[in-house]
């Protein structure tokens, strides 16, 4: 996960600064919090950035009124992200993989309940997303059979040394 | 002076004794309440409070009746916040980095200096039912009959009379009183004479209290000289 928290670590939020407006009844006065003067959003990602991209997918952020200022959950996006490329990888074997019922298969059974959760194992992890990624779209469809059937035959390798 | 004299209706004067005002504490109540409060960021920032992202007319007037030392229930207030509204001129800002409110000025502002009538009148007796409603009051076998007293000066209420179950004589009793205070049939004109309808039958019914029985039948008799009321000498 450490690339994924360095892409977090450059994210920033929106400076605590409101236009107030009032109610229709002139009985309330509203703080807009959803709409700052000033909102941050993280810059969007160029062709090549896919793991950059997701990350940024999952950013939000919320205004603290106890702290006066936004804040962003770094380790939830952080979660969040690694859960998506978990899902992708899955959902990458489900769609690619030659068999009539690929969710039946061993490999996806694997990569959709059993893959180790380790901070080395999810660091490996993004760096297979981002290889697939070079040749498979977001929704883990993909034209490249050679590039596909190298990156099953990989998977499978892994599968095989996790599961020792 | 008799015991179903009404000392403040003979008190009022001629124009007052015709036209049959309202009358409430909450017209003192508001009448002690500042014109005006303007709103700054720390105001703003400690009304709104941790977990909201708006600013209610009902929290502004609790610091308003704070700072004026006063003590005002949440039904008074309720019906205080008619009598108010925010006012905010500019474009303002509000900067959490500088602690500042900017750009033009938030102000709450009162909007008269005694309750509407309307208001008033449908606050009659609201405290005293909630008494008489639900949870608030169990009536056991022993007061049965007493509600039975009751439900027979209140009138109208032939059904509760009828059934033995508490619970029916209980929500004939509010219903009675919701459609009495609704036309304000009696003609009490003083809200917090009305609210003790309520009270003195629950205390009478629950704990056979006499005189909150001999309250409720003083009052019963003075509504039969057809005039307003607003006040009565109370048994203590």
């Amino acid at each position: 996960m450490k690339q994924i928290r360095e892409i977090i670590q450059t994210f920033e939020v929106s400076r605590p600064i409101f236009r107030l407006t009032i109610g229709d009844s002139h009985n309330r006065i509203d703080l807009n919090t959803h709409r700052p003067n000033y909102r941050y959003t993280p810059r969007e990602a160029v062709e090549g950035e896919a793991l950059y991209e997701l990350v940024v997918n999952n950013y939000s952020e919320s205004f603290v009124a106890v702290e006066g200022r936004f804040m962003f959950d770094a380790h939830r996006i952080a979660e969040q992200s690694m859960s998506d490329i978990r899902e992708y990888i899955a959902r990458f074997i489900a769609q690619n993989l030659a068999m009539k019922s690929p969710r039946q298969s061993k490999l996806y059974r694997w990569a959709h309940r059993s893959m180790p959760r380790t901070e080395d194992f999810d660091d490996v992890l993004v760096q297979m997303y981002k290889y697939l990624r070079t040749f498979a779209y977001e929704n883990a469809r993909t034209i490249d059979h050679k590039k596909t059937e190298n990156a099953l035959a990989l998977l499978t390798a892994m599968e095989n040394k996790y599961n020792e | 002076m008799g015991v179903f004299d009404d000392k403040k209706f003979e008190e009022l004067d001629w124009i007052s004794q015709a036209t049959e005002p309202m009358d409430s504490q909450l017209n003192d109540v508001l009448s002690a309440l500042p014109e005006e409060l303007i709103i700054d960021f720390t105001i703003f920032n400690d009304l709104m409070g941790n977990y909201s992202s708006y600013l209610s007319l009902d929290k502004a007037i609790s610091h308003l009746a704070s700072k004026a030392n006063i003590e005002i229930s949440w039904s008074q207030r309720s019906a205080i916040q008619t009598m108010f509204k925010f006012e905010l001129e500019g474009e303002i800002e509000l900067n959490y980095e500088t602690k500042t409110l900017n750009g033009g000025t938030l102000r709450l502002l009162k909007l008269g200096s005694t309750m509407d009538e309307k208001v008033l009148e449908g606050l009659l007796g609201a405290d005293g039912i909630d008494q008489i409603s639900g949870s608030n009051m169990f009536i056991e076998m022993c007061g049965l009959s007493r509600a039975n007293d009751i439900m027979e000066l209140l009138g109208g209420c032939e059904a509760g009379l009828k059934t033995r179950s508490p619970q029916r004589k209980r929500n004939e009793i509010s219903s009675r009183l919701k459609k009495l205070f609704k036309t304000n049939e009696w003609k009490i004109k003083d809200t917090e004479l009305a609210n003790k309808v309520g009270f003195w039958i629950r205390d009478y019914i629950i704990s056979n209290d006499l005189a909150a029985y001999a309250n409720f039948c003083r009052l019963k008799v003075m509504t039969h000289k057809d005039q307003p009321i607003y006040s009565m000498e109370e048994v203590k």
